[in-house]
């Protein structure tokens, strides 16, 4: 079986995240990126958040054949849950290793 | 940049971006000699991307718009902005792609641009030249 590639995307939300609250905001970022993407982009893409950076950054996961689809379905996220917001992807790469250094 | 509205304030226009509005005249618009001008209605005026051509006036496209639309006003937006896209280049008209932001979450990054600029219609090397280049020629020195 061959191994899917993946692409890992810095992301920072405009708003702050709560420490408290992280599981309701994946609920409400998956639901407006699968309301983006599409249902059948999304079980491609398999989008997942890995790692929260800071209060407003984290990382973002996907397949690397949906990586640009996930990309514009980020840009087109305005509101999570009635509040407006805006996620600006700011780096990618295809290792975690490689994203951090070239966050340095 | 200075960007003016046509209706309040003709006598800025020069080497600025001019916003074609509903009521506006455009040929009025093109004697001013703006730098570029966005087609907010997004329509395709082919007299006027004529003209543009012949004054290497540049076309600014919008990107607010499309990620501040949804559902189908989106779709419709990109479908409008994608063929409007489409016949400015193969006019080889220059083009470039703002936010025109108002707000924070109106911004976009590098990356969101040049994927937004590719699903469009434009290809990597056209849709770097066009935020890049383009954009840089715009800016009043």
């Amino acid at each position: 079986m061959m191994r899917e590639k993946r692409r890992y995307i810095l992301v920072e939300s405009a708003n702050e995240i709560d420490e408290n609250s992280r599981k309701d905001f994946e609920f409400y970022f998956y639901s407006a990126l699968l309301h983006s993407i599409g249902e059948i982009n999304y079980f491609k893409a398999n989008p997942k958040i890995i790692k929260y950076v800071d209060r407003k950054g984290f990382v973002l996961k996907c397949n690397l054949v949906m990586y640009k689809e996930t990309l514009n379905a980020l840009t087109f996220i305005k509101q999570l849950n009635k509040k407006d917001t805006a996620f600006y992807t700011i780096n990618a790469s295809g290792t975690m290793k490689a994203l951090a250094k070239q966050k340095q | 940049m200075k960007i003016t509205n046509a209706k309040s304030r003709r006598e800025e226009i020069e080497d600025s971006i001019f916003i074609n509005g509903i009521g506006t005249d455009f040929f009025q618009m093109l004697s001013a000699n703006p730098k570029a001008i966005v087609f907010s209605d997004l329509r395709i005026n082919k007299k006027a991307i004529e003209q543009m051509r012949d004054k290497e006036i540049i076309l600014c496209i919008q990107t607010s718009n499309i990620s501040n639309s949804a559902d189908l006003q989106r779709s419709k937006i990109l479908y409008m902005t994608s063929k409007l896209f489409d016949y400015a280049r193969s006019m080889k008209l220059d083009i470039s792609f703002a936010s025109f932001a108002r707000r924070e979450h109106e911004l976009c990054s590098y990356m969101q641009m040049l994927e937004l600029a590719k699903l469009i219609g434009a290809n990597e090397e056209y849709a770097r030249r066009s935020i890049s280049e383009v954009n840089k020629s715009l800016m009043i020195k």
